[in-house]
This record gives structure tokens, C-alpha cells and sequence, in this order.
């Protein structure tokens, strides 16, 4: 077994992990969870040796054992798989699982027939077809997973951590990556699986440790505890409701939504949205959700189809500030990447699309917008220690509480949330449900996606079920059960191995 | 006013001191340093890429790069010259060379927005053209025949300080209450920041582009005019040079390659640092080409001191993430 004992690690200012304590057994798969920043990446970033300077100790072998750096750690057993993945889209399967440790003959020339045989013996093992010669980039994100985790058993890893394995997964690959990490169990491989996702969670792992701001809460056996147990661990809180009630009442309509189609994406689309509702799109990755919304929103361009807008008949919006000048707002499943500007400071980030409407003249109203971005801060508890502060630190809850409120700052009447919970933690999304529900309290309509079935289920009036570009089935709050919803999500599926991703 | 975003304001407090202590150092080791004459002279010759300066910090704020400023600046010169010679009344002649310059922004805004080019590569090329049409429009050869009221510009003092630095000043002046005050300012940043939230922002991501090019395009035409007034000559030489020494000083003055931060009072620090070092050359008798040398020393220590303050930052980031 691998017993940590007493570690604790300080940033300036911080104190990431204090006296943890807890104990891995040898071959089981054990659930590391708790909310951002209770220090689960500052563990894992211990065990793998990127962080050689910490106390306390970690036992490993019957021997204390200190890494000091990320290829110590590979060379002594611990192999990690980030959720970022690591691997280099350019090179080949073969190259990528041998990447520096390739087999050579003499005069220092790659011995290909060995990485290709070896290459081949591991993704057997692992059952995962795939040609040790394709590129790597031409894979989907659960094959270049599998690359990852064929790295580590060829350098004959004991321990594999797993960091947010699932968070780019459609359900069906998540499910093909726990008959892996089964089998790498049966093998005797010791997993450290780290996730936010409580049902994940249950689902694999033999026992769970939580940690919350830094200190170990307790860890359990997985059979002698209940979800409830672990989450009200991870918030110190209890929390028998995972979602607000719904109490807005349903208004006028909205958005009337005739025939979308763009080729390729989606097809003959049609919906109503009435004010006081959220209708959720529930769908498996790669079904086009994200892709409806974005050209819904005027960020790319509809083939064919119309949009009514309160009443009015309008072809398509052709840019997305014609969408956000009639009062319809896009939050992007891609925080990064598209919802926020990471070094420009949460003011700035914030005010941007209400610029024009603060500013008569050509120039920013400072004080205006000063006074409205600190109205949302203050309303949502928006952690930091200044509006001019960087939104790159802060954690993610907070940055998309900021997105959220740069959102709601346009007053508009139509909001289109993908994916607003992505990666947060569980109190953080909490918040969120709330904020979607006050806004339909205020007569103001919600279009969710969201990967995550409960969520979709316990949000939303109605629930549209998108598969393959095409909705195919709508359901009452009352009619969906997780059960059948599923089942028309999955139903006919010809997943061509995610090449969504 | 808050001229800076606070993440400079160290930065700023750095290159103010360095430009103190080298003052400080010129003034001992050398008594004509500090006269009149010999600052209103480093002035005027820091006018015309300080110009090129601001021009560079606005496209590197909007996330683009721009390597054809010196070319730029050069054709506006020798377009001047050109219609001068040919007879063409010598207003409609800087209106033609201003609109030369804006004419390779748009060129340059055309081949990055519409065919998705990348700004260096583009601005390799354009750069390349515009210096191959100054040579043709010059033949080659240094063009002195030019109105003597123009030239005598030079000349020109307000309060006591040379027009053409005023004529800096006040540029940048303009410049950095736009990019600090004004809408515009703050999308230029956003598409600095992140082109694609700027989009979905609602921000005209395209036309903001343009702007920015066509503004690049015009300051420099405009620097190009100052440095004719200060050499009294059209050459076809004119800013070959300048992308390293403009590219240079705007990275020491923080702001970045990578769009979406940066100030323009940084970069006029920057070269003003830049001439102050070359004034102390000349005056201490110094081989003046020992100072590329420098400059090139100074962007590696510069560009790898970003790479270190941010190893620095990430981990104590990355946790809390």
C-alpha cells in the first residue's frame, strides 16, 4: 500500500494541503474527490513529482520515497494522466508510447518492429484496435487517452492517476474507459482516479478519500457510504437538494425556432422557448447541441430556417452582436477558449458587450461601469481582491460567475447556457441553478445543454433530446426519467469512435 | 487618469528608473550631455520611431504584428519626394503619402482578416514589396529637392521643445487615451485579449482588424514625413533597421507578442532608453554600431525574462484552478 503521511504543502499565501493522511491500498481504484481548490491537483502534482518541495512523507514500498521530479516518478512507478493530456499530436501511437525511452539497435537507430509489436501487445491488452502507425491528432480525445495509459504500462507503472479522465468523454467512451481501467485493476494496477463527478465516483471506484480546502475529510469504503454522504464530505454542508425547486411560471413566447438546419451540424430543428422556462437539450457529445446554439446565436451561418423573436419574424441574425442587440445571450461550453480574456482583467471582461450601451460618445463611463460590474460581483459573491484583477486567477466557479454576469449585464431576454457547469465544483453549480432559476423568476427564457443527464433532468421544464443533428424527442419535466431519456439519447447510435472530439 | 493597466505599472516604474540612472551616468561621464542642445537633439532623433513605437504597441495590443512599419515609413518619404518632383501641389502630396501608408494597412488588414494569413508572414511580404516600390520610385537614389518650408519644420520649437517631438507627444497622447478611454480602445484589447470571446462578445472582430492595420499604415506614413523633415532628404534606407529597434523597445515597455496587453507610455520609455544609450555612444565615442548588438542582447533577456516570471507564476495558479 501507499500511505501519505502527514503532507502538506504552502504557496504564498495559501495553504494548499494541510497534514494529509491517508492510505492507498495496492490494487484498487480509489476515488480522490472535493471541490476546486480543496488541493486534489496540488496532491497529485506531490505524487507525480512536479512539486518536489512539500512536508511530511509518502511511503511507498514499505520505503519512504521522494520524487523530485515528473520522470523520477515515471521511473518509480507513478505514471499520471492529466486531463489535459500530454500527448504530441504530430508523432504516431508507437512514437507517443515510447516517447523518450524509444528501443534502439545499434548506432543509436530506432528498433521500430519492437515499439510496433510492444505497441501492439498493449493496446490488445487494453482490447482498443487501434494501427500502432496512425498519428496520434487523428485520434478522438478517448483514444489519445488510451495512448496515455498505454504509456504508463509500458513502463510498467504500478500506480496510474488519473486526473479528470471523463471531463471530454461521451458517455459511451466513458464507458469503454472504465472496462480499461477495470482491467488494468485485474492486472493489479493500483488507480488514484481523481473526479468531480460523484456518480463516476460510485460507479468505479473500491474506496473514496475527500478532501475540502486542504485537509483530508475522511476516507471511505465505497460500499459503506452513499453519495449524499460524500458530497455533504466535499461541502461541509448538507445537501439533500442537488437542484432548486422550480417555481417561475411559464409567460409569453419567446423565441420561436422554424427548420434550422446547417449541413453537416444539425437538421430541421424546431422549437418554442416561453418566457419563465428552461428547456434543456440533452444529447451526447458531438449531437450538434453546441452547434445549433452557436448558429442560433449568429455565430456562424443557418442554411436554412427562421427565427422568431418576440412576435417578430427575422431570417437569422448575421453577426452575434445583431443576436445580443435584440436580447439574445450566448455562454460558450468553451470558457477558455471563448468566454473569457484570461489577462485582461474582470472589469474589462465583463463590460465588453455592454460598452456601447454605457458609453454615449466614444468614450467608457468609467464610474458606470464600475458601478454596474461591482453590482454583479457583489450580487453573485464573486471571489477576488479587485475588479482589476486578472480574471486568469481565479478560480473557476468565480470566472464563470464572471461570464454569467457579463451575460446578464446585457438585460437579455433570451439565454443559451452550454455547458454553464463544466468543470466547476459542486457548490459553485448549485449557484448557478440558482441564478438560471431567478432568471426565469424574472420572466426571462433559458436554452441549457449540458452533457450531464441529472443536471438537464433536474433543471429544465422540458427536455429536447438531440441525436446525430436532429431532435428526436421531447420531454415533460414529469415524462423524463434519466432511464428513458437515456435510452433515446443512445438509441441507433453509430458513434464512429467519437470523431466528434 | 490611470495611463497604465496595473499589472505595468511595475514595468513602468523599472524603465523610468533605468532611464534615470542612464542619465544620471551620461550626465557624470560626459558635461555635454546635459545641455539643451544635446537633449532637444535626442528628442528630434527619437521622434520618428517613437512614432513607429505607437504604431507597433496598437497592433501588438490587437493581437496582430506588424514588420512592414519601416518600410511603411520609408515609402511615405519617397512617395512625398516623388509627387514633388513630379510637379503635384505639395499638400496633395502628403495627402497622398499619408494615404500611401494606410493603403499597405489595408493591404496588410486584407491578406491577415480575409485570408486568414498570419500577421508575420504577411507583413514579411508586405514589407518586402514596399521596399522594393521605394527603390523603384527612388531609383535608388537619396532625393534632397524638397520646399524649404517643409524642411524648415525642423527648426520649428513649441515651448521650447522641437515640433516633431510635440508632434510625438501628442500622438501618443491621442493613442493611449483611445486605447484607455474609448470603445474602441477597449476592443482592441478584447481581440488582443481573445479574438474569439471578443466575437461572441458581439464585437466586430473584422473591422476592428482594419482599423487597426490602417492605423499601423497612417502613423507610420506620418513618422516617415517627420524623418524627412529631420534629414532634410528622402533615402530609400529609410527605417531598415526600425523593426528591430521598434519591436525591441515596445517588448521591453511590456507589452506582449501575445496581444492584449501593453501601454504606450512603456514603449516610448522603451526607446527612449534605446537613444538615450546611442546619444551616450556617439558623445563618449563609442562604436554607435555596438548598440544593434545591445538591442539584440536586450529582446532575448527580455522575451526570456517573461518565460521565467510566468514559471514563476503558473504552479501557485494552476492549484487554484
Amino acid at each position: 500500500m501507499i500511505s501519505i503521511g502527514k503532507v502538506s504543502k504552502s504557496f504564498p499565501g495559501v495553504k494548499a494541503l494541510d497534514d494529509i493522511s491517508f492510505t492507498i491500498q495496492y490494487g484498487e481504484v480509489h476515488g480522490l474527490v472535493g471541490e476546486n481548490g480543496a488541493g486534489k491537483s496540488t496532491l497529485i502534482k506531490i505524487l507525480s513529482g512536479i512539486y518536489p518541495q512539500y512536508e511530511g512523507n509518502i511511503v511507498f514500498d514499505g520505503s519512504v520515497r521522494h520524487f523530485y521530479s515528473a520522470h523520477e516518478a515515471q521511473t518509480g512507478g507513478i505514471a499520471t494522466i492529466f486531463q489535459e493530456l500530454t500527448v504530441i499530436k504530430e508523432l504516431s501511437v508507437a512514437e507517443n508510447i515510447f516517447l523518450g525511452r524509444e528501443p534502439t539497435r545499434r548506432l543509436g537507430m530506432l528498433d521500430w518492429s519492437v515499439m510496433r509489436d510492444k505497441s501492439n501487445e498493449v493496446l490488445q491488452f487494453l482490447d482498443t484496435p487501434l494501427d500502432p502507425r496512425e498519428t496520434v491528432g487523428k485520434l478522438s480525445v478517448a483514444n489519445q487517452q488510451i495512448v496515455e495509459i498505454c504509456k504508463a504500462l509500458v513502463l510498467n507503472s504500478r500506480i496510474i492517476i488519473m486526473d479528470e479522465p471523463t471531463s471530454s468523454l461521451t458517455e459511451h467512451e466513458v464507458d469503454q474507459l472504465f472496462i480499461t481501467i477495470r482491467r488494468l485493476k485485474e492486472k493489479g494496477i493500483t488507480i488514484l482516479y481523481v473526479s468531480h463527478k460523484i456518480e463516476e465516483i460510485f460507479e468505479i471506484c473500491d474506496s473514496i478519500t475527500v478532501l475540502r480546502d486542504g485537509k483530508h475529510i475522511g476516507t471511505v469504503e465505497k460500499t459503506e457510504t452513499s453519495p449524499d454522504e460524500v458530497i455533504s464530505m466535499m461541502v461541509g454542508r448538507s445537501m439533500n437538494m442537488m437542484f432548486p425547486p422550480r417555481s417561475a411560471k411559464k409567460g409569453g413566447l419567446l423565441l420561436s425556432v422554424r427548420d434550422l438546419s446547417r449541413i453537416g451540424e444539425f437538421e430541421h430543428v424546431s422549437f418554442d422557448l416561453h418566457e419563465g422556462e428552461i428547456i434543456g437539450f440533452a444529447g451526447l457529445i458531438g449531437a450538434g447541441r453546441t452547434e445549433l446554439a452557436r448558429a442560433l446565436f449568429g455565430a456562424t451561418a443557418l442554411d436554412t430556417g427562421e427565427i422568431g423573436l418576440y412576435g417578430d419574424r427575422i431570417d437569422h441574425f448575421a453577426h452575434p452582436n445583431d443576436a445580443l442587440s435584440r436580447g439574445v445571450a450566448y455562454l460558450s461550453e468553451d470558457r477558455k477558449g471563448e468566454g473569457l480574456m484570461l489577462e485582461l482583467s474582470v472589469r474589462e471582461n465583463m463590460s465588453l458587450p455592454i460598452l456601447k450601451k454605457i458609453s454615449p460618445y466614444f468614450f467608457v463611463q468609467g464610474a458606470r461601469e464600475r458601478e454596474l460590474v461591482q453590482s454583479y460581483i457583489s450580487k453573485f459573491k464573486i471571489r477576488m481582491t479587485s475588479i482589476d484583477q486578472i480574471v486568469e486567477s481565479l478560480s473557476g466557479g468565480n470566472q464563470q460567475k464572471v461570464i454569467i454576469s457579463k451575460l446578464l449585464l446585457t438585460e437579455s431576454k433570451v439565454f443559451i447556457f452550454d455547458e454553464p457547469t463544466r468543470g466547476i465544483d459542486v457548490g459553485a453549480k448549485y449557484e448557478i441553478y440558482k441564478i438560471m432559476n431567478d432568471l426565469t423568476l424574472e420572466g426571462k427564457g433559458i436554452i441549457f445543454i449540458s452533457s450531464e443527464l441529472p443536471e438537464v433532468l433536474g433543471v429544465s421544464d422540458r427536455i429536447f433530446c438531440m441525436r446525430e443533428g436532429e431532435l428526436v424527442q421531447e420531454f415533460t419535466r414529469d415524462e423524463a426519467e434519466p432511464e428513458k431519456v437515456m435510452k433515446v439519447l443512445a438509441a441507433g447510435e453509430n458513434l464512429t469512435g467519437g470523431d466528434a472530439a | 487618469m490611470r495611463i497604465v493597466r496595473s499589472g505595468q505599472l511595475k514595468i513602468i516604474f523599472i524603465l523610468t528608473g533605468v532611464n534615470i540612472l542612464i542619465m544620471a551616468a551620461l550626465t557624470y561621464l560626459s558635461p555635454t550631455f546635459m545641455t539643451y542642445g544635446n537633449i532637444t537633439a535626442v528628442m528630434t532623433r527619437m521622434s520618428e520611431l517613437g512614432m513607429l513605437a505607437i504604431a507597433e504597441t496598437i497592433v501588438l495590443i490587437g493581437g496582430g504584428f506588424d514588420i512592414s512599419i519601416g518600410a511603411v515609413m520609408a515609402l511615405s518619404g519617397a512617395v512625398l519626394g516623388t509627387l514633388h518632383v513630379m510637379g503635384v501641389p505639395f499638400y496633395l502630396s502628403i495627402i497622398i503619402a499619408l494615404a500611401a501608408g494606410i493603403a499597405v494597412g489595408l493591404l496588410n488588414a486584407v491578406l491577415v482578416v480575409n485570408l486568414r494569413l498570419t500577421p508575420f508572414i504577411v507583413t514579411l511580404a508586405t514589407m518586402a514589396i514596399v521596399r522594393s516600390v521605394v527603390y523603384a520610385l527612388l531609383k535608388g537614389n537619396v532625393l534632397t529637392e524638397l520646399p524649404e518650408a517643409f524642411l524648415n519644420l525642423y527648426y520649428v520649437y513649441v515651448f521650447k521643445l522641437p515640433l516633431l517631438f510635440v508632434i510625438l507627444v501628442a500622438t501618443a497622447v491621442i493613442m493611449a487615451i483611445m486605447l484607455k478611454k474609448t470603445i474602441l480602445g477597449r476592443r482592441i484589447f478584447a481581440i488582443g485579449g481573445n479574438e474569439k470571446t471578443a466575437y461572441v462578445s458581439g464585437v466586430y472582430v473584422k473591422r476592428i482588424r482594419y482599423f487597426v492595420y490602417c492605423l499601423s499604415g497612417f502613423i507610420c506614413a506620418l513618422a516617415g514625413l517627420l524623418f524627412t523633415v529631420r534629414i532634410r532628404a528622402v533615402i530609400p534606407d529609410a527605417g531598415l533597421n526600425a523593426p528591430l529597434e521598434v519591436i525591441t523597445a515596445v517588448l521591453i515597455g511590456g507589452t506582449t507578442i501575445y496581444g492584449g496587453k501593453g501601454s504606450i507610455l512603456g514603449s516610448l520609455l522603451g526607446i527612449l532608453a534605446m537613444y538615450l544609450l546611442l546619444n551616450g555612444f556617439s558623445l563618449l565615442g563609442l562604436n554607435p554600431f555596438w548598440e544593434v548588438i545591445i538591442l539584440g542582447v536586450i529582446l532575448i533577456v527580455v522575451i526570456g525574462q517573461e518565460g521565467i516570471i510566468k514559471s514563476f507564476r503558473a504552479p501557485f495558479v494552476r492549484t487554484r484552478a
